[in-house]
């Protein structure tokens, strides 16, 4: 059984960038607020999502366990 | 006007701010001489003020923490289309209705529309047409005697456009699609422009007539409507240019106003803005490796190991420490307070980039080409601004770096770039954009045996 981690982006430090979007396809969106939303707050802890933690430029990701 | 306010204001106004003796003459030099403006005007501080007549008021910071809240702003004070609109030459050539998408509310929901196009899934559809237009070229580049490269970095930069933007193949188009761009790039780069842009800038925005200039763009629309016109005749389900992924946008959300006016307006602006910008940066990644052998060294052997990861550094270096466009700005829309600095209204903050990415305070040695300090360290994106930055970072940045690591990767396979011991080239700037002076002159030699197997 995979374990599932919760996703969050802060509004307050999310630029906006789409950054996200481009190394975690399909995982991320611009909400209409204008910064980054995840797609499934609740999502098993893959590869793709791993890469955009580490990518992402203003530490407004978070993944924690569910 | 110097009129002291009646009562102390609790924020650092721009009249506090230090000042260069001649605003007008460290404006002309930003843009004539920008290594000279950029040693001369740090000197004054993170922050300056230039008071250039007929223009508005601009702060100019190299602070992070500046950077920081104008790439953050949320209350929409700091607009970016609008300082496009009064700075740039962005308005004459992208047309009215893009501009004014890019001030508005839409932004956000046309950015979430087109995002795919730039990313992901999408880059790997190009990856073919460009690395196809790269083995072409290493066939036509000289070697043995030196070239300016930066001519065939402009070249791959085309076809890549004509292919994976445009993705015009019917050979008839294609040629007129091929001379507009030559035609375009003619007259941007052109006396004539220079002196509209420089009377727009003094007049609120407001550009001179430029019929040459509207013939060609309308030359250049029409090639994209006939091309969605053939594409709707006769629909094929196997194309990935950026033509396609907007189309298929357009049918997928018919409310997002993509019709087929505003897709030719973004082909455009992909056009202008991923042209001379990537040719810019590769010419500028020759022109280091040239005088750094021993990074040239480094990166053959990870190429020939199959990895990317120094590749990608080196192109991140290069970025900063030759960043083709070395500012950006926002215009203040309102008064506004950005770390307890007060912007009146009409004025201007000015990003300044070039300054930013060589500051002792954010990097080691920052005159020093070393794409190790990015290794397993991903730039900071207020400390590394190439492509701007928030909700207005450059929508291509993605692609353009992608498409740079294909290109140099298909070249270096086969070409090696000779050891260079004349001076550094300068920053020259061409309109808005910094180019290697000589143009990166540089001498190419065909490889004894191959790189590496692709």
């Amino acid at each position: 059984m995979t374990a599932i981690v919760q996703v969050t982006v802060d509004p307050e430090r999310c630029m906006g960038s789409g950054t996200c979007l481009a190394v975690a396809p399909g995982l991320f969106e611009i909400g209409s607020n204008g910064t980054a939303e995840p797609v499934h707050p609740l999502a098993e802890p893959t590869e793709t999502l791993d890469m955009a933690m580490s990518r992402r430029p203003t530490a407004a990701i978070r993944i924690n366990r569910a | 006007m110097s009129t002291a306010t009646p009562t102390a204001s609790p924020f650092t106004t721009l009249s506090t701010l230090p000042r260069p003796r001649s605003s007008a003459a460290a404006w002309a030099k930003l843009f004539m001489a920008p290594e000279a403006a950029r040693q001369e005007l740090t000197r004054l501080g993170e922050r300056f003020v230039l008071k250039v007549p007929l223009m508005p008021t601009m702060m100019w910071t190299s602070s992070p923490e500046d950077v920081r809240a104008v790439f953050q702003d949320k209350t929409g004070a700091l607009s970016f289309g609008t300082a496009l609109r009064r700075m740039a030459p962005h308005e004459i050539v992208f047309g009215d209705r893009i501009m004014t998408w890019w001030a508005s509310d839409n932004h956000t929901e046309m950015r979430r529309a087109v995002t795919p196009a730039f990313m992901g899934k999408a880059l790997q559809g190009y990856r073919p047409a460009m690395e196809d237009v790269a083995r072409r070229m290493v066939h036509e580049l000289p070697t043995d005697t030196p070239i300016r490269f930066h001519s065939y970095a402009r070249t791959m930069a085309r076809e890549v456009i004509m292919s994976v933007v445009f993705g015009v193949t019917e050979p008839q188009r294609r040629s007129r699609l091929a001379k507009c761009m030559d035609d375009l790039d003619q007259l941007i780069g052109s006396k004539a422009m220079e002196l509209r842009y420089a009377a727009a800038m003094m007049s609120r925005g407001r550009w001179l007539p430029f019929p040459a200039l509207d013939q060609v763009l309308s030359d250049l629309d029409r090639v994209t409507h006939e091309e969605i016109a053939a594409r709707r005749a006769a629909p094929a389900t196997d194309r990935s240019d950026c033509l396609a992924v907007f189309l298929r946008i357009q049918e997928a959300n018919k409310s997002s106003g993509m019709d087929d006016e505003m897709i030719a307006g973004f082909q455009r602006l992909l056009l202008v803005a991923g042209n001379d910008t990537t040719a810019a940066t590769l010419s500028w990644v020759i022109e280091r490796l040239a005088r750094h052998p021993q990074v040239l060294a480094r990166l053959e052997d990870s190429l020939a190991a199959g990895d990317d990861t120094y590749l990608d550094a080196v192109i991140t270096e290069t970025l900063r420490l030759r960043p083709t466009v070395p500012f950006t700005a926002r215009m203040v829309n309102r008064d506004v307070v950005i770390n307890n600095t007060h912007l009146p209204q009409g004025s201007m903050v000015w990003l300044y980039i070039n300054a930013i990415h060589r500051s002792a305070d954010l990097y080691d040695a920052p005159d020093e080409f070393r794409p190790e300090r990015f290794l397993g360290t991903p730039p900071d994106p207020y400390h590394w601004l190439p492509f701007g930055g928030g909700i207005n970072r450059c929508l291509g940045a993605h692609m353009s770096q992608f498409e740079m690591r294909v290109l140099l990767r298909t070249i270096l396979q086969e070409l090696t770039v000779a050891p260079e011991t004349s001076r550094d080239e300068a920053q020259h700037a061409q309109t808005v954009l910094l180019l290697p002076k000589k143009r990166a002159t540089v001498t190419l030699n065909k490889r004894t045996g191959p790189l590496a197997q692709s």
